[in-house]
């Protein structure tokens, strides 16, 4: 699995961004995840108030 | 599937929710509050985030004897780590700053400063301690309309561009005019403002475990899936926490999540025709660009107090927290906060260009940004998380067509109101219609 985020939802209001401790979202008006950086802790998806953040079968 | 039973089930755990519940507790009442968030006080909270203390939305917080945020409080011995902001409040306009005199006095100098004409700013004086004090002109025309009136003067024009946008949240033509002299009404009703010493978080986070040392319940992560309706009564709500479904049935239910989520919550078919024309006439929430750096310097010296913007595209407000509260920052750094309005509030978020604007403003006006300034982050604050749920003077009463369902927050702000105080009197007004 990994996480995505759906532009069409994300606010851009970068709650996933300071809460994520591995530093892995950039929000460049919306947010994008660093699937490098990522660990899959999914804080960013518990912190999302648009329920932007999903869960992809790789 | 499990079954709870309470006396009033609050959803969402914001400014409106906590103190709403923290009056009905008050009163004896049995309270669940429900948040889908991990942690309480949705825009008005904040997080760790490199060594600072960032806020999830607003910033500066109405306390003293007056605030009925501060009364939620007091009510439940809450303490509430706030510091006052000592520092002055500056305009800045084109051809320069005024500060506004702290022991009060200072609206005819800053019209004069504006206007640059001492005849024509004790006319225009003159007009507005009339508007204030005898005859509120009419909300169908805006606040610009109304000033147009009296002067064209562009630096005046700007003056209060920036104003209704720092603290009223819309431009100055969206504003209606009555709306704007009920706001200067009402601007004494908590004369004092300041900053959480250690976050907003820690705030909230006091008075949830108050509300919870009287055996209520504040339950994070937990989503409302749908507000129960029987024969035109709420009697509950659906709820989810970790996949596990439950039902909570309340005498009442009190949504902190807007009026729009609530009757999308409770099922469109059970509201009057004439409340959802109300929500539909004007469904606009208040956009905010939120840019927030870290510095080393406060990129203004000697200033703790709030700047407002006259001579900018859409920079409104800035405030440099860690000058009344350097626990926000690591030792030696600073935080800067600033607030930009887009032009419009009612056209679709153009978001690039609206971020790129607030950040030119800022670099503009404090060249020392682009040495020593690092942007921390960017948030744009609009759709379901916006500055406010609806602009100021297009109220929605807290009640609903539902008897026993009610909202609170910024969605329902009273006359001439907004944000947090706005929230907390939206609490009051639902706790006087519930019987302890």
């Amino acid at each position: 699995m990994s996480l995505r985020i759906n532009e069409g939802l994300c606010l851009g209001c970068s709650l996933c961004l300071i809460t994520c401790s591995d530093e892995a979202i950039e929000v460049n008006v919306t947010a994008a995840i660093n699937e490098e950086k990522c660990q899959e802790c999914f804080d960013c998806m518990d912190n999302c108030p648009a329920e932007a953040i999903e869960e992809v079968a790789l | 599937m499990k079954k709870t039973k309470t006396d009033a089930l609050v959803i969402g755990s914001g400014v409106g929710g906590l103190t709403v519940a923290a009056r009905l507790v008050n009163k004896g009442l049995d309270v669940v509050v429900i948040e889908m968030l991990p942690f309480v006080g949705g825009r008005f909270s904040s997080r760790e985030y490199k060594g600072f203390t960032v806020t999830t939305g607003a910033i500066m917080i109405p306390f003293g004897g007056r605030s009925a945020f501060q009364e939620a409080f007091d009510l439940l011995n809450a303490p509430m780590n706030v510091r006052e902001t000592k520092g002055a409040f500056r305009y800045r306009l084109k051809h320069g700053e005024f500060e506004v005199p702290q022991k009060g006095g200072g609206l005819l100098p800053l019209l004069e400063f504006a206007m640059g004409d001492e005849t024509q700013a004790k006319t225009l004086l003159r007009h507005i301690h009339l508007a204030m004090s005898w005859k509120e002109p009419s909300d169908q025309i805006s606040f610009r309309d109304w000033l147009s009136q009296y002067s064209d003067n562009t630096e005046l024009h700007n003056l209060y561009q920036g104003f209704c946008g720092a603290f009223i949240g819309t431009s100055s033509n969206e504003v209606p005019a009555g709306e704007f002299f009920r706001f200067l009404r009402g601007m004494d009703r908590s004369n004092r403002y300041g900053i959480s010493v250690n976050g907003n978080l820690e705030v909230m986070q006091s008075l949830a475990s108050a509300i919870e040392q009287r055996g209520s319940a504040v339950r994070l992560q937990t989503a409302c899936r749908g507000i129960t309706v029987k024969n035109g009564r709420a009697t509950g709500a659906h709820i989810e926490c970790n996949g596990v479904e439950e039902m909570i049935e309340a005498d009442y239910v009190i949504s902190n999540t807007g009026p729009s989520m609530t009757v999308k919550m409770a099922g469109r078919s059970n509201f009057e025709k004439s409340y959802l024309a109300l929500l539909d006439d004007h469904p606009f929430p208040t956009p905010v660009i939120h840019l927030c750096y870290s510095s080393p310097e406060p990129i203004h010296d000697d200033f703790s107090g709030i700047m407002n913007f006259g001579n900018t595209k859409s920079l409104v407000f800035l405030e440099i927290p860690t000058m009344t509260c350097p626990e926000l920052a690591p030792a030696g750094q600073h935080l800067i906060t600033t607030f930009n309005i887009p032009e419009s509030s009612s056209e679709p978020l153009k978001l690039k260009e609206a971020v790129e604007n607030a950040k030119r403003d800022l670099a503009d006006n404090f060249p020392i940004v682009k040495k020593s300034a690092e942007l921390l982050f960017t948030a744009t604050h609009h759709g379901e998380w916006p500055s406010m749920r609806r602009w100021p003077g297009y109220p929605t009463p807290v009640r609903t067509p539902i008897v026993n369902l009610y909202n609170v927050g910024d969605g329902c702000m009273p006359p001439g109101t907004v944000g947090i105080e706005a929230s907390a009197l939206s609490a009051r007004q639902v706790a006087e219609n519930i019987k302890g």
